[in-house]
């Protein structure tokens, strides 16, 4: 087990009283596995990606890494935690707009203290390997959008981490870029062992992973 | 649709809009209330003015006046003026006591009205004074033995002292003679037997206009009128607010550093709005984009985003308006309680300030974005949709256009405002070269920031990404570097000006200025002199030869008096100044107060007749470098060449000449010396009378002390509404770009969460920030000294100040300007460090 997720539960505050997002959802990953979490929009796919990632905090219950409570780390711990074993993929990219597809791609392994040039050359490598050589000097604006979640991709996996969260990541995509996305995590999710926890509408998409979790008003169901 | 949807984009950005209405606000607030501090210091100034005078208009000949000055006056007489007459002249005056040595005094005879304005001061007080009276002032009575109910006598006449004047309002710096003051009854001018045929006498008419709006503007309408009516001249006119040049040129200076300063914090509050409103276009880009692939036309949308301009302008207005009518009865009380103003201060919201703060508002609100909005709303909406918008610039032929409507609205508002236009001129072309100068400053200085950081990958992380930010972001970082550097630089220039302005006003050592004067010391006195006033004084004290001269050949043409019938009144002003009689000196070297402006000053030891005038004197006498003068002093002629050209600092009341001979030239001539000091200590001063009394006793002590301090207080009330009209200013600038670096916290949030969702700790996001906004903030230093500086000097130019640069005070403001970004930047993205990562991802 790679990551596991005890009795969440999740709150919003709202004027009429705390709205209940997530209710008492448990599972665990192994590592390596790819798992697939669908459900209806509003269901609480994107709240549990947060939570499992550690980018947001659980009401009650936690989410365990490698037996340690990700949902009680200090926020120093949670950083350092992620930028060693998690990689992320945004929906909507999550580019910054002021650097270049490599400089993006690189971003990760400078955080960790490689040298930029280290971590340029690293991202050059990946970003010609999905096929984004001839396009990395390029400005997030000045990408489509296939090219710019290759980018983030790249980004979520140049320092092989352990575990890769996307966040609907074909979501703003036509289907054969969509497509040509699923492959490339995929790919790397097979290729270096790297675990996946993917949010999606398209079942034909979950259906490509190694497990498929169906989230319904919160609960798992 | 638009109308619904104009209130709908109004109500969901009210807190922004909101903001940028305060920043023109400000501006507009300060505009009014400045208006009405200077409107209170300028009446108080007035007031105080016109006691120097003791009137408001002083009509004086050295011949009696005639049938149609008379007429003049009694037309005066009629429209409510009050009028009375004065008599001056100077006279020995005789202690009866015997043995006692006769002085010289400056007689003033007077009527019971005397003074119009101010007060005779005596001791006792209100000391009686009939035809068989006189009142003496009090330093000579010291110096002389002399005291209430001694007996003097004044030419024929028998006088009983009734008291002593102790302060008297008709005195200034540049109107008093050099002889103590005694003050006779008018009646008893014709015992004393001095007013004949031949006699040296002034005669005077102190006039008191009916109460007017503006007593300033009315005293010189009335000078004018009785110039142009009497066309004399003999006869000369003095309005109060010409009386002492000193305050008149000072009040002058600030007028015009107030009128700048409010047009600063009008262009502050302006330039700080327009780029906040110009990130506001650019975060409603999705919304534009929205809007035009809905089908809106981009008129229709340039016309929603001018309108909503327009409504941030009319929010400025109405706060502005408001504001400053609160913000001047702050400022009025404050200077009514703190300077002592006795005015009555009258505060109103008039209709006309109110629609002028509508008009200004209005047009700088939809003036400064307009350019912006127009090119966005032409923009493809699929430009807008891909997020390539932002780095779009304005069409040229709008910018063009705009600027060109901008240069000409800036120079028509600083001429309304200054009424100079000069000053219009100066400002606003300087504005418009400083803003185009500074443009492409913050253009370069951000691209080679970019060069150095994307070439430079060794660099530590947050070094290397707080300069990529700052480079890259270029939109983002120009419209921060220009804020900053114009409002730093305009700042910076301000407070330069008013250091200069102070210095001038304060003469940079006021304790140290002269306030005594003594006249008429006889040569073999001098050694004795000068070592008993050294002992008493604070600073050496300076002694100046006094030659009398007249002025006998101009080019080897003989200066006589011709017939004046056909002569112009400028021709015949400038006879009779050829003709009257000179006070000469000799030196070799210039004193602190010189300064040579044409040809150059002689070495010492110069033998060669040359001369040195100075420069209202050659311009009156129609004579300049390379002319030759000759003059006759008593009967035998000294001739030179003018081979320079001074200006005097008379505010520094050292004696000084208009005429300057080398001292090898003029010192066998019959000469006396005149000497002005300071006493080191003031409540020596009766010792010190005694003493010369004992030794020298013709010797005459003049002591300004009283006026210096009358005029250094009304200079003192000018400096202290000056300092705080600029610390306002500097708080508004301060307050104004803090808001527009606040104003970027949406984006640095988004970007600080995902930085931290790649495992970047708070710490170093927010070292990257800090190193991208102390770079903004050494850029500004840079830029923003050579603004400040270049500013200053012009304006300075422009306000006729001597430009002196104070460089504590620019490291002060530039120290500021280099940490205030970061603190500022920092501080506004505080909340975001800490920040759940999802929701900022999700909300912001």
């Amino acid at each position: 087990m790679i990551l596991k997720a005890e009795a969440l539960t999740k709150d919003f505050p709202t004027p009429s009283g705390p709205l209940r997002i997530l209710d008492g959802v448990s599972f665990s990953i192994d590592p390596g596995e790819s798992v697939s979490i669908t459900g209806p929009s509003g269901s609480g796919k994107s709240s549990l990606l947060g939570l499992l990632a550690g980018l947001d905090r659980p009401t009650s219950g936690r989410v365990l890494f490698k037996e340690t409570s990700v949902s009680e780390m200090e926020e120093t711990e949670l950083c350092a935690w992620r930028r060693t074993s998690v990689g992320f993929v945004f929906q909507n990219f999550e580019l910054v707009s002021s650097l270049t597809a490599l400089e993006n791609a690189a971003l990760p392994l400078e955080i960790l203290g490689r040298s930029a040039k280290e971590a340029a050359a690293r991202a050059g490598e990946i970003l010609a390997a999905l096929g984004m050589g001839a396009r990395s000097g390029h400005f997030p604006h000045e990408l489509s959008g296939g090219e710019q979640q290759r980018t983030a991709i790249a980004r979520a996996y140049i320092h092989e981490p352990e575990i890769i969260f996307a966040d609907e990541p074909t979501g703003s995509l036509d289907e054969e870029t969509a497509r040509s996305v699923v492959d490339s995590l995929l790919g790397i999710n097979r290729r270096i062992k790297t675990a996946l926890v993917l949010v999606t509408h398209n079942p034909e998409l979950a259906r490509q992973l190694d497990r498929s979790l169906t989230i319904h008003g919160g609960k798992l169901a | 649709m638009p109308v619904a949807l104009f209130f709908r984009l109004y109500r969901r950005n009210f807190r922004r809009l909101f903001f940028f209405s305060s920043c023109l606000a400000t501006g507009v607030a300060f505009l009014f209330a400045v208006e009405s501090v200077l409107g209170a210091v300028r009446r108080s100034v007035g007031e105080r003015s016109r006691e120097l005078l003791a009137a408001d208009l002083e009509v004086s000949s050295n011949r009696p006046f005639d049938a149609a000055a008379n007429r003049v006056f009694d037309r005066f007489r009629k429209r409510g003026a009050r009028i009375v007459p004065l008599t001056s002249f100077s006279s020995m005056l005789r202690p009866e006591d015997f043995g006692a040595t006769p002085f010289l005094v400056s007689v003033k005879a007077v009527t019971a009205e005397y003074p119009l304005y101010g007060s005779l001061v005596t001791d006792p007080p209100h000391a009686p004074l009939g035809p068989g009276d006189c009142l003496v002032e009090d330093t000579a009575a010291r110096q002389h033995g002399l005291a209430v109910g001694d007996a003097v006598l004044l030419g024929d006449a028998r006088l009983r002292v009734s008291g002593l004047i102790t302060a008297e309002p008709d005195k200034s710096m540049t109107r008093f003679s050099f002889a103590p003051g005694l003050i006779i009854a008018r009646e008893a001018i014709d015992k004393t037997g001095l007013v004949r045929f031949g006699s040296r006498i002034r005669h005077r008419r102190l006039i008191a206009l009916p109460r007017s709006a503006d007593p300033a503007a009315a005293s010189r309408a009335a000078e004018r009128e009785i110039e142009r009516t009497l066309d004399s001249p003999y006869i000369r006119v003095t309005a109060y607010a010409d009386a002492e040049p000193t305050v008149s040129r000072v009040l002058k200076r600030v007028t015009g550093f107030f009128v700048v300063t409010a047009l600063i914090t009008l262009m502050l509050g302006a330039v700080g709005m327009g780029s906040s409103l110009t990130l506001f276009l650019n975060e409603q880009l999705p919304t534009i984009g929205m809007l035009r692939c809905l089908g809106v036309e981009p008129r229709a949308v340039a016309g929603l985003y001018h309108a909503l301009c327009a409504a941030v302008g009319l929010q400025g207005a109405a706060l502005g308006a408001a504001g400053g009518w609160l913000l001047g009865a702050v400022a009025l009380e404050a200077l009514k309680s703190g300077l002592g103003l006795t005015l009555p201060v009258e505060l109103s919201l008039s209709p006309a300030a109110a629609a002028e703060a509508l008009a200004v508002s209005t047009v700088v609100a939809v003036g400064v974005p307009f350019a912006r909005v127009r090119a966005i709303a032409a923009i493809a909406p699929l430009t807008i949709l891909r997020g390539k918008a932002s780095t779009l610039p304005p069409r040229r032929r709008d910018t063009a256009i705009l600027a060109i409507l901008a240069l000409a609205a800036l120079y028509g508002f600083a001429l309304l405002k200054s009424n100079s236009s000069e000053l219009a001129r100066g400002f606003a072309g300087g504005l418009v070269a400083a803003a185009a100068l500074l443009a492409a400053a913050s253009a370069a200085a951000v691209r080679a920031v970019e060069r150095f950081a994307a070439k430079a990958p060794g660099l530590p992380f947050a070094l290397r990404h707080g300069l990529l930010q700052l480079g890259r972001e270029r939109a983002r970082s120009r419209i921060f570097l220009f804020t900053l550097s114009a409002g730093f630089g305009l700042l910076g220039a301000l407070d330069l000006v008013r250091l200069s302005l102070s210095e001038e006003i304060l003469l940079g050592k006021a304790d140290l200025v002269p306030d005594l004067f003594l006249v008429d010391i006889q040569k073999p006195q001098l050694q004795g002199v000068k070592e008993l006033t050294r002992s008493f004084s604070r600073v050496e004290p300076e002694f100046s030869p006094l030659i009398r001269a007249r002025l006998s050949h101009i080019n080897g043409v003989a200066v006589r008096r011709r017939d004046s019938g056909a002569m112009t009144l400028e021709e015949r002003s400038r006879q009779s100044f050829l003709l009257r009689e000179y006070n000469l000196t000799y030196k070799d070297r210039l004193n602190g107060s010189e300064t040579i402006v044409a040809g150059s000053f002689w070495r010492p030891g110069e033998t060669a007749s040359r001369i040195s005038l100075e420069k209202g004197f050659s311009e009156r006498m129609k004579v300049g470098l390379g002319d030759r003068l000759r003059f006759d002093i008593q009967g035998r002629p000294v001739e030179g060449t003018v081979d320079s050209i001074r200006t005097i600092d008379w505010m520094s009341m050292k004696p000084n000449f208009f005429v300057v001979i080398p001292r090898a030239v003029l010192e066998p001539a019959p000469q006396n010396f005149i000497a002005s000091f300071r006493l080191a200590d003031r409540g020596a001063f009766s010792d010190y009378q005694r003493a010369l009394g004992r030794h020298f006793s013709n010797v005459s002590v003049i002591d300004l002390s009283k006026v210096l301090d009358s005029v250094q207080e009304i200079l003192g009330t000018l400096l202290s509404a000056l300092k705080g009209v600029a610390w306002f200013c500097v708080a508004v600038g301060l307050l104004v770009l803090a808001g527009t670096i606040a104003l970027d916290r949406r984006a640095r949030a988004r970007r600080t969460a995902l930085f931290k969702a790649l495992g970047c700790p708070p710490a170093r996001v927010a070292a990257v920030d800090a190193v991208s906004f102390a770079a903004i903030g050494l850029l500004t230093f840079a830029i923003g000294s050579l603004t400040a500086l270049g500013l200053g000097r012009l304006i300075a130019g422009m306000l006729e100040i001597g430009f002196f640069v104070d460089f504590a005070a620019v490291g002060r403001t530039l120290a500021a300007a280099l940490l205030f970004p970061t603190a500022v930047g920092v501080l506004a993205n505080w909340r975001a460090y800490g920040a759940g990562v999802s929701k900022t991802l999700k909300f912001e």
